[in-house]
């Protein structure tokens, strides 16, 4: 069994992605669909494939509009020697082929480039799931401290509310996982996972935090800011998430996470202001139009007159939805008629 | 405790509840020694008794039915307003017929009074024989009779005693020890003599043999009413109109007796809330935790009587309750996230009920709104209600209003008023006076 190691310098990113390939043939292109997908103008939609012809291998040009070069050469197709560099559009490619069963850890020092950059991922990785997990224990330690002395099983409840949420972020990312495989034919299982624990933070924030900050700071000026803290920051760090899933080895993750949260902010800010809901007459808080709507903005303490200008709202809206009624039953009427 | 109090006002109204066992053994007991007196009564009431359906042609089976009887020879006939309220509020294209014997002849509706549960209808035929409505009621003891088509089955008559009136605000309703069954109603309650006393109206769900009439005077009232030059029967239009009028007089009432009450206080643990009047039945529970983490007082309160307005729609009624909850073990924030609990499950329920009842023909979809409130004593409030209205009654709410008090260290107060059939300005003068009613009872302060 051969296995060929890809160094891909891309011109967006500094240090060299490196790809393994064990499966062949393998395609390189601009779309989707490819097994190697390169994020660059010059680089077709089908651009090349990698195959294998018995113990060799072979790149080949797939008709694509920039071609394959090598020295300064265009070339249809190139047989894979060991530190071959290729150039796809702005793309360099160099090639490393190794046999599957040799120890990689004795070799030349691109292996030393590969744990180096999977120590840096897996460090990442570590801290985004510990903050993960913080968060997650900190959302259950509050709901158990509310709940506290009413639960016969104390350390069950806590594990319950834990487990549980894990979980579901684990059911539903293998069923996002799946549909990524068919559509990019790869899981990004980590990734999604990320994303849907995020989702569920935010949720779950909302529901445990929002309630008990709304009842705790309701009369003042830090409830309103500790809201928008907690929502903000897993706010942004799901658009992070996203961002890598959607460019996993580009800078465009960052750039995707701003233009996202900003675009988020507005949409939310603006639906926020206007959101109201017609079912229970509840106009919620942006920070609330996301997830499960528990924080009303409308929350400042005062003369109980309030409510009874609330009450000429509620009538507004009473009239509005009898209307539609009466106006159906006309429909009605005239449709038997 | 709730629950049962629900189960106590739900009434077997026409075909809703059946009692079958107590119908056979009272239809057997009627030809004993003591019935002779039964017999004349039957007699003499029988050919002015009817049976009263609703159904979308004279030979169509009928959607539901229940009793009339003849009270002038001109054409007029008493039944109950439930009888023929799918008639009123459903708008199928519903008919009412008068059944005398394999025979239907149609019935307009002429009159109604809906607090009382009555409608006069008009049917074109003469009566060679109706029923005299008695000039008195009688003594407590006396014996009375109910007359009445049980479970479509024949007319029968079941015989009990009489017990008085029972008067709760606007409401009033002859309390009798006689067994009456779901298609009875609309028939006579008569007297010895055979004259009406009362309209039979339902049993009390869950009883052994407590049944109510509509006292005759009201009868007496709706004829009154009714001018006989104006043969025309009601259009549904005004009928609506009228409902609301009546619905709008007896929460004016309510409202009234309501704010006298409010003038009283009552404590409920430390605090001090406003009491209802003497004619609500109130219910007082201590609600404490099984393993003692917090305690709780609660009480409610209700008024036993309401108006029925369609099936499983009543109105012009109230009901309150208060809970407090202590704790020397919980934190004043977990003891709130208990009282929260009862806050949150009700109101969430109300509107999801709302949102997918068939009912939303009648009422509106429930409008509701919060907010955080402090009364002139310095209590502050969070605040929830609910509003919705009647389609067809634009002038009447339904309300529903749920507080929490939001002192820290002090015992948490939780409370909750439901309205309904009630017109905006009342609403309104008793959420005022229910929110400036509640304060911490503080020795030392007036």
């Amino acid at each position: 069994m051969s296995l060929v190691v890809l160094k891909i310098y891309t011109p967006q990113s500094k240090s060299p992605q490196i790809v393994k390939i064990r499966d062949f043939p393998c395609s390189i292109g601009r779309a989707i669909k490819n097994d190697i997908i390169l994020h660059d103008d010059a680089i077709s939609g089908h651009h090349a494939i990698i195959e294998r012809e018995g113990n060799r291998f072979i790149i080949r040009d797939q008709d694509s509009r920039n071609g394959l070069f090598m020295g300064g050469l265009k070339r249809n197709h190139i047989v894979l020697e060991n530190n071959l560099e290729v150039l796809l559009g702005h793309c360099r490619i160099q090639f490393f082929l190794e046999e599957w069963d040799s120890d990689l850890t004795q070799e030349i020092d691109y292996s030393k480039l590969i744990q180096e950059y999977q120590r840096h991922d897996r460090w990442r990785a570590i801290l985004n799931y510990l903050l993960q997990v913080l968060a997650l224990t900190s959302l259950a330690g509050l709901n158990f401290y509310l709940n506290y002395g009413l639960q016969h099983q104390i350390i069950t409840h806590f594990a319950g509310a834990l487990v549980s949420s894990i979980l579901l972020g684990l059911l539903v990312s293998s069923v996002l996982s799946g549909f990524s495989k068919l559509q990019n034919r790869k899981y990004f299982f980590g990734n999604i996972v990320v994303v849907v624990n995020s989702a569920i933070i935010i949720l779950y924030t909302l529901q445990v935090f929002g309630e008990t900050i709304d009842f705790m700071f309701g009369d003042s000026w830090f409830r309103e800011v500790l809201s928008w803290v907690v929502f903000f920051s897993l706010f942004f760090w799901f658009l992070f998430s996203i961002g890598k899933i959607l460019f996993p080895h580009s800078k465009r993750s960052i750039i995707s996470m701003w233009v996202g949260g900003f675009l988020g902010i507005c949409t939310f800010g603006l639906l926020g202001l206007q959101y109201f809901d017609e079912e229970t007459g509840i106009r919620y808080a942006p920070q609330a139009a996301v997830g499960y709507p528990l924080i009303p903005v409308w929350s400042e303490p005062g003369d109980y007159k309030e409510i009874l200008t609330k009450i000429e709202g509620s009538v507004r809206n009473i009239e509005k939805n009898r209307g539609k009624i009466l106006q159906r039953k006309l429909q009605i009427k005239d449709e038997k008629q | 405790m709730k629950i049962l109090g629900y189960l106590l006002i739900c009434l077997g109204l026409l075909n809703l509840t059946v009692d079958q066992p107590t119908s056979h053994a009272q239809e057997e007991e009627i030809p004993s020694i003591k019935s002779s007196l039964a017999q004349k009564v039957f007699e003499q009431v029988q050919r002015s008794v009817f049976q009263i359906k609703t159904s979308f042609g004279p030979n169509t089976p009928k959607a539901s039915y229940g009793t009339g009887f003849a009270i002038a020879s001109s054409g007029l006939v008493i039944t109950n307003y439930h009888v023929v309220a799918s008639a009123i509020q459903e708008e199928k294209g519903y008919h009412l017929y008068l059944m005398d014997g394999e025979q239907s002849h149609e019935a307009h509706i002429v009159s109604i009074d809906l607090i009382h549960d009555l409608a006069l209808l008009r049917v074109d035929r003469e009566f060679s024989d109706h029923l005299k409505l008695a000039p008195s009621m009688p003594a407590q003891g006396a014996k009375i009779f109910s007359i009445g088509m049980p479970l479509d089955l024949n007319m029968s008559i079941t015989e009990g005693n009489y017990n008085g009136i029972l008067k709760e605000g606007p409401y009033s309703q002859v309390h009798m020890a006689s067994p009456l069954n779901s298609g009875m109603s609309g028939g006579p309650t008569v007297n010895e003599k055979g004259e009406v006393v009362g309209v039979n109206v339902s049993v009390l769900f869950l009883s052994q043999s407590v049944s109510f009439s509509v006292p005759v005077d009201h009868v007496k009232r709706l004829k009154e009413s009714y001018n006989p030059s104006d043969s025309v029967a009601m259009s549904n239009d005004s009928i609506h109109l009228k409902i609301q009028e009546q619905i709008e007089l007896i929460q004016n009432e309510l409202v009234m007796e309501l704010s006298k009450g409010f003038q009283d206080r009552q404590t409920i643990g430390d605090w001090i809330v406003p009491k209802p009047h003497q004619f609500a039945k109130c219910w007082g529970n201590n609600d404490d935790d099984d393993d003692g983490f917090y305690q709780s007082l609660s009480e409610q309160c209700y008024l036993n009587s309401s108006a029925f307005l369609n099936h499983g729609i009543s109105t012009g009624t109230f009901e309150f309750s208060y809970q407090t909850f202590s704790s020397s073990r919980l934190t004043y924030w977990q003891l709130l996230n208990v009282a929260k609990q009862g806050l949150n499950s009700n109101y969430s329920s109300n509107i999801l009920f709302s949102t997918f009842s068939h009912k939303n023909e009648i009422l509106t979809k429930f409008d509701c709104n919060e907010g955080k409130i402090m009364n002139r004593s310095n209590t502050p409030f969070f605040v929830r209600y609910c509003l919705r209205g009647y389609v067809k009654y634009p002038k009447l709410y339904n309300f529903e209003i749920r507080l929490l008090s939001l002192n820290t260290e002090r015992p948490i107060l939780s409370a909750s008023a439901t309205l309904t059939g009630f017109t905006l300005e009342n609403i309104t003068n008793f959420f005022s006076q229910f929110i400036e009613g509640i304060r911490l009872n503080e020795p030392g302060r007036p």
